[in-house]
């Protein structure tokens, strides 16, 4: 009774009605059936990681093979960059980076149907990344251009 | 009169002559097209993927040293010098790579130091530049060579590569006086002829390194005077043709030398790495003589029949060598008191039997075998030999563990035994790492991994459970009692195999557990056209029926397409093209063909997840759950898979990285008496066990539109408020989320729960 008193008095805390809020909220349910990793945030292909982000070392090597084929890329050499961008996935296949500059790279050979499949799947694995979601959405624009 | 018989045997002799002339004409013709078309084409070789190697990477030094022994680097006792050398020592391996030269770069060799620490690599470094690298490619590995319409390993050798020892001795051994005669030596025939008839039995033939030559490529074992008169004329007019050299180097690399299994050891590049695992310039003095002494009768000088026969041939041909004064005595002294030393390599004609059967079929849509076997390229391909010969080991074993369990699994007839396949392939990229289409290529070349169809049995079940996921959730309830449908007018009735009646059960427990009747339900629930156009999106070549048999595999599918189908659970939803070439290049090393990878989304990333998902259930605590006894507590999702009366046990497990798929059974449908999990699992363990760098503990992401909430275990419904007794998290698509409270448990006391969490928090 005396806590119901107190709390319609309104004169708890509100650190400690933050307390209470969490622990009705995590009181229901208690068994955790998994963890759902969360991605690691990332600067920019090739660059490294920013400290005390958690690299594995598969990771690490295919960023360098995305830098690689970026730097491809801006050498206007596509057909170079598809090899190192594909060598890449085969070592990290999650990366949504380099589905991005894959996408690039078909755009540069004007390949709008593969273009097209490696933004969606940037989009896919980006969600979480607004910046570049914006560029995957401007990526998606000049491909739609190109379709045109 | 006399006039007249002059005049006859000049029309008679000119006759001969005219037709000796067609004739060599015509054998002319025939060695042209034999040698020289032979000699001018160079096969096309296949090569497997490159290695990848990186610091952390999970590797032992044993994997390494064994890659390094099959790409040909020699170990030697201190750091090395030359390009192709290796040093190995506890924790470090120091290379001198080889050139790389692919069409995707030109790397020249350069020395290279890679420490291990605790089964990964620590560190790589560049020791000429002392730099650290982030990544080492290593050369692909040569698997074959395209001659005539099939494909073999051999090992071509140029005359100019041959040591001037391996062809004294050859010489010696077959024919001292090539150098001097025509083709066809008088003096050797009359020497011989005397050898044998001192002798009463046959101990020397007089035919010429080119009369066998003849002998070998054009004509029948017969004995008989027109064969050896033809033979002769071959001879001949092969020494027209072509120059000595010409001739001895078609020679080495057609002779045969014995066998390997079912396969002939043709040449002496092939038989140098047959018997001693060495190339042809690296042979030394007693190693030729021996090859040389071979040639006589590979069967019975073979070092692998009778040691001491062969090193009594091998010293003869040594004799003769020092006669001709080829040797010096002190050579041959030296030579004599070295022992045969013989380094069997396996047995196997051809690696990767399987995988290069397929990729022969799609070369052939883009080249003839004519071009394939002369015009040189180079055919890279998406193959990790690594992966490859654990697939083909984990395949082997299992099979036999299975025999040697079930004594009723065993067949005497090497066509009719227990057979298997396995598929590995990256999700993602679609890329092909390996293939096994049966036990034993020797005995049969049946590829089932692609040209079988079996019917998956559970293994069928995840894409019933995708095809739901609009209208039902993982933890929607199924009917799990016994219905009988009806199909094609019949009564039909399934059957749980585990005899489970437990009467609901969740979806994800149905999919765990692999009940029939929930699935069933389920599949009716969701509509069986619905399930069939699912099937179209992920391209099976299988016309699938509505029937409600469908839900449980009953459809017989191609092992390849129903691993490529389970990629795209895998990765995030596309449906990767299956890639098993990867470059064409000319012999220039100009690339001609390219593939690439190629998807095409056939489901929403975010039902692709909530699938894996509840298939990692049917590994942590369902049918697959045997799995952790290998120790594979990573984020695996698979299923199993087994058929009616036990004709075919399947498991496809998959990481976002890597997904295998392995199929048992006979090929006649006999029962092999075992489940998915009991014949299939294990073979896809070992496997996977083998391949540590491949398992990288990377779980599937939750992608976009999946949401989790808290829902009642037992009514499948929202849990928050209510006092459930087994609340759980379940993953949901976003636009299908339960909005319902659940009806079995009551409201909670909102003062009770919050003294319960005050109460857990000081806990």
């Amino acid at each position: 009774m005396g806590s119901r008193k107190f709390l319609s008095s309104g004169r708890l805390p509100a650190a400690m009605l933050t307390v209470l809020w969490l622990a009705v909220t995590f009181s229901s349910c208690a068994p955790q059936q998994k963890v759902i990793e969360p991605e690691a945030p990332r600067e920019d292909a090739g660059q490294p990681p920013p400290a005390g982000e958690s690299v594995r070392p598969q990771q690490a090597a295919a960023r360098e093979l995305t830098a690689r084929g970026r730097r491809q890329l801006e050498l206007l050499q596509p057909d170079a960059a598809i090899r190192d961008l594909e060598r890449a996935l085969s070592l990290d296949p999650g990366d949504g980076q380099t589905y991005y500059y894959l996408a690039e790279a078909w755009l540069m050979k004007i390949d709008a149907r593969r273009a097209d499949e490696f933004n969606r799947m940037a989009e896919t694995l980006l969600k979480d990344d607004p910046a570049w979601l914006l560029r995957i959405a401007r990526q998606a624009d000049r491909i739609a251009e190109l379709e045109k | 009169m006399l006039k007249k018989l002059i005049w006859g045997i000049s029309i008679l002799l000119t006759v001969a002559v005219v037709a000796a002339a067609g004739y060599g004409g015509y054998l002319w013709g025939r060695i042209e097209k034999r040698f020289s078309a032979r000699r001018w084409q160079v096969p096309s070789t296949l090569y497997s993927d490159t290695t990848l190697l990186y610091p952390g990477q999970p590797y032992r030094l044993g994997l390494l040293k064994r890659k390094l022994d099959r790409l040909g680097y020699k170990q030697t006792k201190s750091s090395p010098v030359r390009k192709g050398d290796v040093h190995l020592s506890h924790f470090a391996a120091e290379i001198y790579l080889r050139d790389l030269a692919t069409p995707a770069q030109n790397r020249p060799g350069f020395p290279a130091t890679i420490r291990f620490e605790k089964d990964r690599i620590r560190s790589i470094e560049r020791t000429d530049q002392h730099v650290f690298l982030p990544l080492l490619e290593l050369e692909p590995e040569e698997i074959g060579q395209f001659y005539g319409s099939r494909w073999e390993r051999r090992q071509l050798v140029s005359i100019k590569q041959v040591p001037q020892h391996l062809i004294h001795a050859v010489l010696a051994a077959e024919d001292a006086r090539f150098y001097e005669h025509h083709g066809f030596d008088p003096r050797g025939i009359l020497r011989a002829v005397y050898i044998n008839v001192r002798h009463g039995s046959i101990r020397q033939g007089g035919s010429t390194i080119t009369q066998q030559l003849a002998k070998n490529y054009f004509l029948t074992a017969e004995r008989t005077f027109s064969r050896k008169l033809t033979e002769l004329m071959m001879a001949l007019v092969m020494e027209l043709k072509y120059d000595k050299d010409e001739i001895l180097e078609i020679y080495l690399n057609e002779i045969y030398m014995g066998q390997k299994g079912s396969a002939a050891i043709n040449g002496v590049g092939e038989a140098a790495r047959f018997y001693f695992g060495k190339s042809v310039p690296d042979l030394s003095l007693v190693e030729a003589a021996l090859l040389a002494g071979l040639i006589k009768s590979p069967g019975r000088y073979s070092p692998f029949e009778d040691l001491q026969r062969s090193r009594q041939r091998r010293d003869t041909v040594l004799q003769a060598m020092h006669t001709r004064n080829w040797i010096t005595e002190r050579q041959l002294q030296r030579a004599l008191a070295i022992g045969v030393d013989v380094v069997k390599t396996s047995t196997q004609d051809n690696r990767a039997p399987y995988f290069m059967d397929y990729l022969s079929q799609q070369l052939e849509t883009l080249y003839s075998h004519q071009n394939l076997s002369s015009l040189g390229m180079s055919i890279y391909t998406t193959m990790d030999t690594q992966v490859q010969d654990a697939a083909e080991q984990a395949l082997q074993r299992g099979l036999a563990r299975l025999e040697r369990d079930n004594p009723s699994l065993r067949r005497s007839d090497p066509q009719q035994q227990l057979q298997g396949a396995v598929v590995v392939m990256q999700p993602k990229t679609g890329y092909l790492l390996a293939m096994v289409g049966g036990r034993d290529y020797q005995s049969s070349q049946y590829n089932r991994a692609v040209q079988s169809r079996r019917q998956p049995g559970s293994a069928f079940k995840p894409f019933v459970y995708l095809a739901a996921l609009d209208q039902l959730t993982p933890a929607s309830r199924l009917s799990n009692l016994e219905k009988t449908y009806t199909v094609n007018g019949q009564p039909w009735q399934p059957q749980n195999f585990s005899g489970d009646f437990e009467p609901d059960v969740s979806m994800r427990t149905a999919l765990k557990l692999s009940h029939n009747r929930a699935t069933v339900d389920l599949a009716m629930q969701t509509g069986l056209d619905r399930l069939v156009a699912l099937t179209r999106n992920f391209q099976f070549s299988t016309p699938f029926k509505a029937y409600p048999s469908l839900a449980l595999g009953a459809f017989e599918v191609v092992p390849l397409e129903l691993a490529r189908a389970y990629c795209a659970l895998a990765a995030e939803g596309v449906l990767p093209y299956p890639l098993s070439l990867r470059d064409v290049a000319d012999e220039n090393n100009r690339v001609q063909q390219r593939t690439h990878i190629s998807f095409e989304r056939v489901t929403t990333a975010a039902k692709a997840f909530v699938v894996s998902d509840m298939l990692t259930s049917v590994v942590a605590e369902g049918t697959a759950r045997s799995l952790q006894h290998w120790g594979l507590y990573r984020p695996v999702a698979g299923k199993t898979g087994t058929t009616n009366d036990f004709r075919d046990a399947w498991f496809i497990g998959y990481t976002p990285d890597i997904l295998a798929l392995v199929w048992v059974g006979f090929d006649n449908g006999d029962s092999i008496h075992n489940t998915g999990s009991s014949a299939a699992l294990p073979i896809w363990a070992e496997l996977m066990q083998a391949l540590p760098w491949y398992l990288t503990g990377t779980g599937f992401r939750q992608p976009a539109g999946v949401v989790v909430k808290t829902v009642c275990s037992e009514s499948g419904l929202l849990s928050e408020g209510r006092k459930c007794p087994f609340p759980m998290q379940e993953f949901f698509l976003e636009n299908n989320v339960p909005t319902e409270s659940c009806p079995i448990h009551p409201r909670q006391n909102r003062l009770r729960r919050i003294i319960d969490g005050i109460k857990e928090i000081f806990e």
